[in-house]
């Protein structure tokens, strides 16, 4: 005698046709779980950003590039008229692959590619970086060595490369550089771990100065967006659109933000749970269809026309569809004010909802066509062969 | 003379791979005939019944119904023909278990498009035929067997059908309630409609006036 696991496999694969729509059904109901799981985390993520944006007192400024020209002390002094500029200076940290560079320690032989930013010191202090061995970048005075750099934490680790050891040097793009210090990026971010910086006067010998010119400004809290309103014509009085400031978001466009990605929330959930409501009317009217097929065959029998038993299972899916998403209007609210009364909100619900109804017709329409179309090719013989 | 309500020639039925079940049937039936098909289990009584009776399509031959050659006709001809000339009885009846006794027999009146009072009459009138006319508002589960087949009677017979096909009627009743199912066929079919039995029982088919004999799905005539 077989042992009930060995019968529960062979029901399994030897219905297979039933097997597969209860493991649909299933599969349905854990992926609508589990997306569903992932999509509201994801949105609070994207929440909990943006309301940190918004609380960020930084800002990032893009000049063009003839702005090289200008030493970095003749740019601060544009800054003077902000009593609220804690910190300021340039760093032009890449956000992509295309400034990569191969950088190898001709000690250890390591070979790593990686970006290179350019930028001062007063531009690290301005991003939060703090030199955590070894010591910044020397300035642009005309004895300063300029084959200098400093490595992020990660990118010196990679490298084998330590202050400890005498005379670190580092090779990018086959063009030795002495290694002066090591940094760490600012709270929150960590780019400039995986990063190597020159000065501006090095990336001009290498043919490397980016094709703007980024300001790291940072300043008092809650005056971020009164300095960036000025800073374009402060920096750049002649030609104030060729700045592009990026400040954080005030409260009226964080709010717009946030109510379209609750709206973009919604529509996601919203499909998910159409789909899953769909495949649920599938897989009960295909249950009804296997379990019917005996009235199925006795009505063709009969002499029903094979469309008069698509059209029945059709309204009966229809109806399903309808008087589920009825109940499930009025369930829903019912359930929406208790929570909100329970939380102490606004019960607010909207007009959208009343399309419930009709959605389930719909719903029920397009699931129930498959199995409406199954019925009606049921074989009214198997009447006489199952006597 | 008359024109034969069913005309064979040739008929044949094979089910893929290599099954044979009916070969080079050939045989007339004529209105008002009463006939038994008989045969041994599995020798394709079943089969030629459905193909008579257009539950399924022969895979050759010829097969003139009312003169009509069955097989040029569409799907929905088909069933046109099923609802308005054939009636049938199954050996397990059939019925529909949540439907009355008499819902049963109104459901197929309104499939062959008979509504309102004169199908509610014309209800009423085959149960009381057969004897069920105080069971009308009672389920399929809670009549006995021969109480179940005699309700399927009625209902065959409730459209008036030109042609009555039984597949084992009693094969599920003990003797008492076959002898009852027999002899309500021979009362309350009309004169005019042609009865055709498939039975393993003898008894069943000697209420019959001819005899079709199936064996290994070769159609013969009997006496």
């Amino acid at each position: 005698m077989r042992n009930p696991l060995t019968r529960a496999l062979m029901a399994l694969f030897r219905r297979g046709g039933r097997s597969l729509l209860t493991l649909l059904a299933v599969l349905c109901s854990a992926a609508a779980l589990v997306a569903l799981q992932g999509i509201t985390a994801s949105s609070a993520d994207r929440t909990t950003q943006r309301f940190t944006d918004m609380e960020r007192s930084s800002i990032q400024v893009s000049l063009p590039a003839s702005f090289w020209d200008m030493t970095e002390s003749d740019l601060l002094k544009r800054l003077d008229g902000f009593p609220q500029i804690t910190a300021a200076g340039t760093l032009h940290v890449p956000e992509d692959a295309s400034t990569a560079a191969v950088m190898v320690s001709p000690q250890w032989g390591a070979s790593v590619e990686a970006s290179v930013a350019v930028g001062t010191n007063e531009g690290l202090r301005a991003r939060g970086a703090s030199v955590k061995a070894g010591h910044s970048l020397p300035g642009p005075a005309a004895e300063a060595d300029p084959y200098t750099a400093i490595l992020g934490s990660r990118l010196a680790r990679e490298l084998h490369i330590t202050m400890a050891q005498g005379d670190p040097m580092v090779t990018v793009n086959g063009v030795r550089l002495s290694v002066v210090g090591i940094v760490n990026d600012g709270e929150d971010d960590a780019t400039l771990a995986t990063t190597l910086v020159i000065s501006p006067e090095t990336a001009r010998i290498f043919g490397m100065l980016p094709a703007t010119r980024t300001m790291q400004v940072q300043v008092e809290q809650g005056t971020a967006q009164t300095v960036a309103a000025r800073l374009a014509v402060a920096l750049n009085p002649g030609n104030a659109n060729a700045v592009y400031v990026e400040a954080p978001s005030d409260p009226a466009t964080l709010r717009a933000s946030l109510m379209a990605d609750s709206r973009d929330l919604t529509a996601i959930v919203t499909a998910i749970m159409v789909a899953v409501t769909a495949f649920g009317i599938v897989n009960t009217m295909q249950m009804a269809v296997n379990e019917r097929r005996r009235e199925i065959g006795i009505d063709l029998a009969l002499g029903a026309p094979r469309r008069n038993i698509a059209l029945q299972f059709l309204s009966e899916s229809m109806g399903l569809g309808f008087a589920g998403a009825l109940l499930g209007l009025l369930v829903g609210a019912i359930g929406a004010g208790v929570c909100a009364l329970a939380g102490g909100w606004r019960f607010l619900l909207p007009s959208q909802v009343l399309l419930v109804p009709a959605a389930g017709l719909v719903i029920g329409a397009l699931a129930g066509l498959l199995p409406a179309w199954r019925a009606s090719r049921v074989d009214p013989a198997e009447l006489l062969r199952s006597s | 003379m008359n024109r034969p309500l069913i005309r064979m020639r040739g008929v044949s039925r094979r089910f893929p791979p290599a099954t044979i079940a009916v070969t080079d049937a050939s045989f007339d039936v004529f209105p008002g005939e009463s006939v038994s098909i008989v045969g041994a289990s599995g020798s394709g009584k079943s089969t030629l019944l459905a193909i008579i009776g257009l539950l399924d399509r022969s895979s050759g031959g010829e097969y003139l119904l009312e003169g009509l050659d069955v097989g040029s006709m569409r799907a929905g001809a088909i069933s046109r023909m099923r609802r308005d000339m054939i009636g049938y009885v199954f050996q397990s009846f059939h019925l529909i278990d949540y439907l009355t006794v008499r819902e049963n027999i109104l459901h197929a009146l309104a499939i062959k498009g008979v509504h309102g009072r004169p199908a509610h009459d014309r209800a009423m009138e085959c149960l009381e035929r057969v004897g069920l006319e105080d069971k009308a508002e009672q389920f399929p589960s809670t009549l006995s067997g021969g109480e179940q087949q005699r309700t399927a009677i009625a209902r065959a017979i409730a459209a008036r059908p030109k042609l009555l096909l039984c597949d084992e009627p009693t094969g599920n009743l003990d003797s008492r309630n076959s002898q009852t199912v027999v002899n309500m066929l021979a009362t309350v079919i009309g004169k005019d409609t042609t009865l055709i039995i498939v039975t393993h029982d003898p008894r069943v088919a000697d209420s019959c006036a001819r005899h079709l004999m199936v064996s290994d799905g070769v159609v013969s005539e009997e006496g």
